[in-house]
């Protein structure tokens, strides 16, 4: 279950970033908006997750000077985070044709 | 609830690496609770409240630090092992292949330079290509290359 989650942000995280480099707290606020706060995680285990997409070369980590307030550290979508986005997207996609396939509401949208 | 110092300070007592290390982790982490409670403090909250509240999103220092604290030690286990290659395959050659191929006769005495030169390329290569990304992989692996050659 820990590695489905974790592997499900981690797909979140650059589906996010394809569309624009962003900053963690940026992050996390956009995925509660975007999921109505069905993602509901703690916002501190965001940064193990960037900080080892880091390293996997999936993401790129840069530091901006803000005017006001503290500087922020933008990460931007790597060629290889590309890559890895779209196998991943085709997978969950798949895990959940099945899934839903499996629980008989192939055709129809997912219940609240 | 502690306050964002006592916060800070906690999680950097749990986080176990460098110092470079822990400076950006808790740059990154301080600038994210700032920037929580200021939007916290626009909805209406205390100052107080709103870091409490931040702090309380964000999650336990000790479950950050060891999460974060994981990140870090995999990569630095991962290079150290990579970084031994260089000696394993050194020794291997000297203790294993070498007599093997001096007892059925057909080597003898030392391997030519070119040989030598080339093992020691390719025990150099092998752990490069693992550790591109991690800083300290470099002054590893030219630490432990070298202990590989000296022994060749």
């Amino acid at each position: 279950m820990t590695d489905l989650r974790r592997g499900s942000t981690q797909v979140l995280v650059l589906s996010l970033l394809a569309e624009e480099p962003m900053y963690g707290y940026q992050i996390a606020k956009e995925l509660e908006r975007r999921s109505e706060g069905y993602f509901d995680f703690k916002e501190g285990t965001l940064y193990p997750l960037l900080h080892r997409m880091e390293k996997e070369g999936l993401v790129k980590g840069e530091w901006q000077v803000v005017e006001k307030g503290p500087s922020r550290k933008y990460y931007a979508i790597t060629p290889e985070g590309r890559k890895v986005l779209e196998k991943s997207s085709a997978e969950w996609t798949t895990f959940s044709q099945r899934l839903l396939k499996i629980l008989g509401q192939e055709a129809e949208p997912a219940s609240t | 609830m502690p306050s964002l110092e006592e916060y800070l300070s906690h999680l950097k007592r749990q986080l176990y690496l460098d110092r470079t290390t822990n400076e950006k982790i808790l740059q990154e982490i301080r600038s994210h609770l700032v920037e929580s409670a200021a939007g916290l403090h626009q909805k209406g909250y205390s100052p107080e409240e709103s870091i409490a509240l931040a702090i309380a999103r964000f999650g336990e220092a000790e479950k950050v630090a060891e999460m974060m604290r994981q990140v870090y030690v995999e990569s630095a286990n991962q290079a150290v092992l990579a970084a031994l290659l260089p000696v394993a395959l050194t020794m291997a050659f000297k203790w294993v292949i070498l007599p093997f191929l001096e007892r059925i006769g057909s080597w003898q005495g030392n391997p030519t330079p070119a040989i030598t030169i080339s093992l020691a390329l390719l025990a150099l290569l092998i752990p490069g290509l693992t550790m591109r990304r991690w800083r300290y992989g470099y002054a590893a692996w030219a630490f432990f290359s070298l202990i590989a050659i000296a022994q060749m």
